[in-house]
């Protein structure tokens, strides 16, 4: 895995809030294609600060994100060509169907000549119901628009996922059909950060799986080694101590 | 992408129930109100005319001016007033002179003879498309754009749209563009529409300047209506929330709409006051009963000194001078009325300028004045009936008033004119302002009008590209 390139690097990343808060220090993360990665921590801990890093929405303090090799500050719009993003609460066109919200955002993610079966085939592959294809999205649960939300990044189809806690406030079922829909991209190549407060999910379906505290990751474990520690303990007795670099 | 981003604008906005109300708004509101316009309108237009008639058949020759009804002076209403009924209720439409006998120099009365049984539309205004667009029109383009950013950031689409790969100028373009003509698109429609059930009726006017003016006036209230809708985009791009943005852009409406102006008139009378024409009318008998004392005690000096021989020498030279006494001090008169008039006019032209030069820091002033102007129901319109009144005075005063002869004598004396009482009244014929006129007066407007449009869609484009989407 190492001898690939990443697709999503953060390079001493930091990022200081105007009111002071520091809410990621000086992070360093390599995300490899076929690799799921779960960042775990407490709220305010700067797991969705660091994916709005990779986003481009707010300006590093210091340090660089890049994706695909492509330095997000200095490019995003070409950056951005190769990542798609699934945030906590997928929003969508309230007034527009599923098909037209997946229609619309797929164009822009640079997808054009796609037919009204092509869509049918990625919501299908997302478990979303067929009669709700053609419906309009502000009548859809979360979960389905969490499946919509993922949808939008099958179809994209860019090396690189970031998913904002994805599966807070899904059903189990909704939850468990969402990290198989994970499990597939990542054999597909995808190189995929998660942020999330499941641990047992993230357990089950990270590689590697980090824990932030105070915009620090202070521990990162392996799928293999995790199968020899207990990740809940770990991440209590993180949450508890002092933060310490690795 | 620019199309797309378009398209997807234009469907959001016409699968919104707010693009149905507008339509349906427009649809209804501006035909009803080029309707209700055009046919009040008309009323007044017979009124008008029944007054010329009426006035020209009793007062066909110098006698009766003289003698009877007095000189007397109309204005047509304003033929496009279903663009804006502007000032006709209050400005002058109608100038008279005393009934009878008058002495000269005489001054034509500024009066408004329009009338309304239903007092309610004072209190409420009229339904002109002044209204609907300075109104309706404004509030709609606020109520469409509130949102466009912030409702979007609020929602989380904004954040899911700028994941991708699209550049955030071609995001606001779009939505300005895309919202921009939803908006306007119904307006124009329904204002076709309106024109063309009026020009069913005959009510249209065939002067190509009308034609110049009503088209100016649509430029005109679209511009108004981008103010609106840009500063909505922007205040929509200055806030996180959606609801924030809504009310800051309600109380700016308010302010723009009926507040400022207000204050503009109210600060311009204050900076520099202007005397009411009750004063002035005042200041003139005044001034007339000065010097009227003055003439008399020289023509009384005068006519001791005259024999009661009117054929004598000595009588006719007395009669002379008399006549020499009474010009000079008529010629003081005029000039001393003319000068109130001329310094009553500098200052009244000078607020008015400065009243709308305060005022056009509001985009709803430097709307209402220009409909006005091109509706020919504002101060140029006005302006220009008082000149011709004074150009039509000057005539009168020449042709009839000003061949009165006094003779003064030591009991009394004798008034006759030698003007021809058998020869025709001179007549009021109304040019109104030309179109040049108009449209080198609304100029100032239309450019403000266009620059609040680039510094509100320039301020949304400007905070859009540092927006933060989270």
């Amino acid at each position: 895995m190492t001898n690939q390139q990443p697709i999503l690097k953060a390079d001493d990343l930091s990022k200081r809030y105007e009111d002071g808060v520091l809410a990621v220090d000086h992070l360093n993360l390599n995300i490899y294609p076929g690799e799921v990665y779960c960042l775990l921590g407490a709220n305010g801990a700067g797991k969705t600060t660091t994916i709005n890093l990779f986003l481009n929405f707010i300006p590093p303090t210091t340090g660089t994100c890049y994706v695909n090799g492509i330095d997000v500050t200095k490019d995003p719009l070409e950056a951005k060509k190769y990542v798609s993003f699934v945030s906590e609460n997928v929003m969508l066109y309230g007034n527009f169907t599923a098909r037209q919200n997946l229609d619309f955002f797929a164009k822009l993610g640079g997808k054009t000549n796609l037919a009204k079966s092509d869509y049918y085939q990625v919501m299908r592959r997302v478990s979303l119901q067929e009669k709700a294809f053609e419906q309009r999205v502000k009548n859809f649960s979360k979960g389905m628009r969490q499946k919509l939300g993922i949808s939008i990044a099958v179809i994209k189809d860019a090396p690189g996922i970031l998913l904002d806690e994805p599966t807070s406030g899904l059903d189990p079922k909704a939850a468990e059909e969402f990290l198989e829909i994970l499990e597939e991209l990542k054999k597909e190549g995808k190189a995929i950060l998660m942020s999330t407060h499941d641990i047992f999910r993230a357990k089950e379906i990270g590689d590697r799986v980090g824990i932030m505290k105070e915009g620090r990751l202070v521990m990162e474990r392996t799928r293999e080694e995790l199968q020899y520690e207990d990740l809940v303990k770990i991440y209590i007795d993180y949450m508890k101590s002092e933060p310490l670099k690795i | 992408m620019m199309r797309t981003l378009f398209i997807k604008e234009v469907r959001d906005a016409l699968s919104s129930r707010r693009f149905w109300v507008i339509l349906a708004l427009c649809l209804i509101l501006i035909p009803l109100g080029v309707e209700v316009s055009l046919k009040d309108y008309q009323t007044r237009l017979q009124n008008y005319r029944e007054a010329v008639r009426i006035y020209r058949e009793e007062t066909k020759q110098v006698q009766d001016v003289l003698y009877k009804e007095g000189a007397k002076a109309f204005a047509p209403p304003a033929q496009l007033s279903f663009l804006s009924l502007g000032l006709e209720l209050v400005l002058p439409n109608v100038a008279e002179t005393p009934a009878g006998r008058a002495d000269p120099p005489v001054v034509m009365r500024l009066g408004n003879n329009e009338s309304r049984d239903n007092l309610y539309e004072f209190f409420t205004g009229p339904l002109d498309l002044v209204f609907v667009v300075a109104v309706v029109m404004s509030l709609l383009a606020v109520i469409l754009t509130y949102g466009a950013i912030s409702g979007e950031k609020e929602l989380g689409t904004l954040g899911q749209v700028l994941s991708n790969s699209v550049p955030r100028a071609k995001i606001i373009l779009a939505k300005a563009t895309a919202n921009g003509l939803v908006l306007v698109i119904p307006f124009l429609l329904s204002l076709i529409l309106s024109l063309t059930l009026v020009e069913l009726q005959g009510g249209l006017p065939s002067a190509a300047g009308a034609w110049t003016s009503i088209g100016l006036g649509a430029l005109v209230s679209v511009l108004l209506v981008g103010v609106f809708f840009n500063l909505g985009l922007f205040v929509s791009s200055l806030t996180k929330q959606a609801v924030p943005a809504l009310v800051t852009l309600l109380l700016v409406w308010v302010f723009l709409y009926g507040v400022y102006p207000r204050l503009a008139a109210a600060a311009a009378q204050i900076l520099h006051p202007v005397k009411s024409d009750a004063l002035v009318a005042l200041e003139k008998s005044q001034i007339k009963h000065d010097i009227e004392k003055a003439r008399d005690a020289e023509l009384e000096t005068v006519a001791q000194t005259m024999p009661r021989d009117f054929k004598s020498e000595a009588f006719k030279a007395g009669q002379k001078k008399q006549q020499e006494i009474h010009d000079r001090y008529q010629a003081k008169l005029e000039a001393g009325w003319k000068a109130i008039d001329r310094d009553v006019e500098a200052r009244r032209s000078t607020r008015d300028a400065l009243t709308a030069d305060i005022a056009r820091l509001s985009p709803v002033s430097s709307f209402v004045r220009p409909m006005a102007e091109l509706a020919r129901s504002g101060w140029l319109e006005s302006g220009q009936f008082r000149r011709e009144v004074r150009q039509y005075e000057e005539v009168l005063n020449r042709e009839i008033f000003d061949k009165q002869r006094i003779i003064r004598m030591p009991r009394g004396g004798m008034i006759s004119n030698e003007a021809d009482p058998k020869a025709p009244a001179p007549v009021f014929a109304y040019v109104p302002t030309p179109e040049d006129d108009v449209v080198r007066d609304i100029l100032p407007d239309v450019a403000l009008l266009i620059l609040f449009n680039l510094v509100f869609f320039a301020g949304a484009f400007v905070t859009f590209l540092r927006y933060d989407p989270r």
